[in-house]
């Protein structure tokens, strides 16, 4: 039995003073989509960022408990950064290098890897353009720079620049949130693609978007597990009322 | 009657402006309509009492332009390293001293600098036996290098504030993304400095002007001296040091007045071009970040 | 890939360490020259009253103090901020406040212009104009000299801290229904005071660290002060004349000189950060 994708147990984070995760345990199988959801502020993010260690990144940052990626302890191995270079991340926001062009933004992962040369890299990036169901609309103007794509594409490309170092693991921070829906639509079906061949963390505020495309997940709210499982057993119910009941006991809470 | 106080002082300091351009134009017309271009070509220095004699900057003119290119190229090499350290190597406190230190620096006369060159550097460049490499190697170790290096340290607080401002300026998600790429420091900073190149030059172009009008550093370290510098660890002069030298003769030596006029007409103009671009350049921060919201293809 | 990753690393510390060595140097720079002016000046500022009373002894003999020199940087200095706040001020106020006129937008080049002038051009139009037809340099020239050069940084210190401040203020202040500049003068410029005096201690600042332009303005009289339209000196252009002497009292001086200025230049500079840190609304 393979170790799975990532395992954390009892896994908090702290920014300062203000603890973003509350003993977080969850385990994603690999092959999966899995997604993590929840309302904004409830720690889907930082949740993430844990995973690949750039929560550390903020200040004053704390992190706690075990975090283990691809079977190993990424907070206590010394062999943490191999693994980690087995993991990509993809953002929210698009964020290719503007001043880089399409072929470089792509190419960066495999050139600081020494994955390959020459020609050997001019096929590597059209692979993950491929991959990343770009390379028809840039195999033109691959030394355009990235700044000069549209939303949607960009987000592609990032995409493409992530699947370069061909990552074991995929880490998605609420990949289409930016997006309209025709290129969300284009990313979701990117999403069910690559599921075939790397495992994925979608992070997502969007319900329906779990339902499509994960397998199973895990429902946090305010920094805590609320349930993990299959998709179809965390959403049970509809997704709001699902909220507007923890919402609703949280007040309780809190008063009492 | 708020209004009119207001006016005046734009007024006056127009007036103060065009009074210098004005005054200068004046004073350096007399050598311009006599020498001409040779005035900038020539390297023929002799004052004269009696008849107007030949002033001809072009010694000065070429070791102005080598210093200042100089102490540049050594105030961008700390500041870009010294920026690249503190971002991406120092710890917090080492941080908040350097930044300290730099903030004092900044703060110094530039006669402070010079006493420092004079009783320092100069010695050190002498007792090095770098003179020695030249051929009119300097025998006080007062050379054009030692005027460079420490206009260049005077430069760098100011040249490092611009560059880090930059580096600041470019937002977190690339960072984020460097690093879940898993670029190490001195790759990060291939990217971060890439995207901030703008900046680098509007520092290079602003310490230049700086550099080029910069007199009293200039003037302790430089050795005064008549002489193309093929070698920089000989003395020289540079359009400031010339003037601030010379002006003294100016009631012996009928059109020596003119010609240090026309030499500061020079600097004022490399200097207000040189930092007139730098400005505009610095504008555009960091380069070719957008916002976008949600596009469409 | 193993071998590739230890050369990265290698690489890495190879940055870290050159970098490193860059940021001490710049560090080391600094703590020398003041290191320097300590060790140096000390003593000499040690000897008490005589360093700020006395005036500079014989050559080669007696250090005595470089009390003339000191008066004359107070005086300049003193008429220089003056000079350039009362002139800068409003200008800054013009620049910020009837920004787009056509009066303000040949004053904000005329600024540029003021600011991108070597130090030295300015003294010597000074001196042509002032020490030249008053056929003697003088304090007053240096003054002039300083505030011409100080001018820039006020104006545009007091033109960014008005731009600074939040619209919300800015439309509250003017709702009240005075006329513009009566606002602009009872309330903005109140609610600006820290920036205006920022700019003032900039201007100060400036005026206290600059050598070139009294150069040919202020004469070089270190023995006694003469009085406003005579020769004078300043402690800058003592350290300027007397760092190459080689005489060791006149040189002890000027070490003197270089750390009084030292200190009270940082000092300034600190009080600036402090009140500009302060600009909060």
């Amino acid at each position: 039995m393979r170790a799975p994708a990532v395992r954390t147990q009892e896994l908090s984070v702290w920014y300062g003073q203000s603890q973003a995760l509350h003993s977080v345990t969850i385990t994603v199988p690999r092959g999966a989509v899995y997604a993590v959801l929840g309302p904004s502020g409830c720690g889907k993010s930082t949740l993430l960022r844990a995973i690949n260690k750039l929560v550390l990144l903020r200040e004053g940052a704390r992190v706690e408990g075990l975090v283990e990626v691809l079977g190993v302890d990424i907070y206590r191995d010394s062999s943490a950064e191999g693994v980690l270079s087995r993991v990509s991340m993809v953002f929210q926001t698009p964020n290719p290098f503007p001043h880089l062009s399409i072929y470089d933004n792509v190419a960066i992962g495999p050139r600081l890897r020494g994955m390959a040369k020459g020609k050997e890299l001019d096929d590597l990036v059209r692979w993950a353009l491929e991959k990343a169901a770009l390379w028809d609309e840039v195999k033109d103007r691959l030394k355009s720079p990235a700044s000069s794509l549209s939303g949607g594409q960009q987000q592609r490309l990032c995409i493409a620049r992530a699947l370069a170092t061909m990552p074991e693991l995929l880490l998605m921070d609420e990949p289409t949130a930016n997006l309209d829906p025709v290129n969300a639509a284009k990313i979701e079906e990117l999403i069910k693609e690559l599921s075939r061949e790397v495992t994925i963390i979608l992070v997502t505020h969007d319900a329906e978007q779990a339902r499509r495309l994960a397998s199973t997940g895990v429902l946090l709210f305010m920094g805590r597990v609320v349930s993990e499982g299959p998709i179809s057993s965390i959403l049970s119910r509809s997704y709001s009322s699902i909220i507007q009941s923890l919402v609703a006991s949280a007040r309780r809470q809190q008063a009492a | 009657m708020i209004y009119l106080c207001v006016a005046s002082a734009a007024i006056t300091v127009i007036a103060i402006a065009a009074a210098i351009v004005l005054t200068l134009s004046i004073e350096s017309s007399e050598i311009l309509a006599r020498e001409g271009l040779s005035f900038v070509l020539s390297s023929r220095w002799s004052p004269s009492e009696e008849d107007y004699g030949f002033y001809g900057i072009a010694l000065p003119l070429v070791s102005t332009l080598v210093v200042g290119a100089l102490a540049t190229a050594i105030a961008l090499a700390l500041s870009v390293a010294a920026v690249v350290y503190l971002h991406e190597y120092a710890p917090r406190q080492i941080r908040e001293v350097i930044s300290a230190a730099s903030f004092a620096m900044a703060a110094l006369p530039t006669v402070v600098f010079g006493m420092w060159g004079l009783s320092t550097v100069a010695p050190l460049v002498r007792e090095a036996g770098l003179s020695s490499l030249c051929a009119r190697g300097s025998p006080t170790g007062q050379s054009v290098f030692t005027a460079a290096l420490v206009v260049g340290l005077m430069l760098t607080p100011y040249a490092s504030s611009v560059v880090s401002a930059a580096y600041d300026a470019v937002p977190f998600t690339y960072i984020e993304a460097l690093h879940s790429l898993g670029a190490l420091g001195f790759e990060r900073a291939r990217v971060l400095l890439g995207m901030v190149k703008r900046s680098v030059a509007a520092a290079a172009l602003l310490s230049f002007g700086r550099a080029v009008g910069e007199t009293t550093i200039v003037a302790l370290t430089i050795g005064s001296a008549f002489n193309l510098p093929l070698c920089p660890f000989e003395p020289a002069h540079t359009i400031s040091s010339l003037i601030a030298s010379q002006y003294g003769n100016a009631f012996l030596y009928p059109g020596l007045a003119s010609a240090l006029s026309a030499a500061a007409l020079l600097l004022l103009a490399a200097s207000a071009a040189t930092t007139a671009l730098g400005t505009r350049i610095a504008g555009a921060v960091v380069t070719g970040v957008v916002r976008h919201e949600s596009e469409e293809h | 890939m193993r071998a590739r990753s230890i050369r990265r690393r290698l690489a890495d510390l190879a940055v870290h360490l050159l970098t490193a060595a860059s940021a001490l140097a710049i560090l080391g720079a600094a703590g020398h020259i003041l290191l320097s002016a300590l060790i140096e000046g000390l003593p000499v500022l040690l000897r008490g009253a005589s360093f700020f009373l006395e005036p500079p002894g014989p050559p080669g003999g007696d250090v005595g103090g470089v009390s003339p020199s000191l008066a004359g940087t107070l005086v300049t200095v003193a008429i220089a901020t003056l000079a350039s706040t009362a002139l800068g001020v409003p200008a800054g106020v013009m620049l910020s406040e009837a920004r787009g006129s056509p009066l303000a937008r040949v004053a904000e080049r005329a600024v540029e212009l003021i600011a991108e002038s070597p130090s030295i051009v300015v003294g010597l139009v000074v001196f042509t104009l002032l020490v030249v037809p008053m056929r003697t340099p003088s304090a007053l020239a240096a003054a002039v000299s300083l505030s011409v050069v100080a001018l820039p940084y006020v104006a545009a210190q007091v033109r960014e801290s008005l731009a600074a401040i939040p619209l919300v203020y800015r439309e509250a202040a003017f709702s009240l229904g005075l006329p513009k500049w009566k606002t602009v003068f009872l309330l903005l410029i109140p609610m600006n005071a820290r920036g205006v005096a920022t700019a003032v201690l900039l201007g100060s600042m400036r005026a206290l660290g600059e050598t070139a332009p009294v150069l040919f303005t202020a004469g070089a009289a270190f023995q006694a002060f003469y009085g406003i339209d005579k020769p004078s000196s300043t402690l800058s252009l003592l350290v300027f004349f007397f760092a190459g002497t080689p005489y060791e009292n006149w040189r002890k001086l000027a070490w003197g000189a270089v750390l009084l200025l030292a200190m009270l230049s940082t000092s300034l500079a600190f009080l600036t950060r402090r009140l500009s840190s302060g600009v909060r609304m």
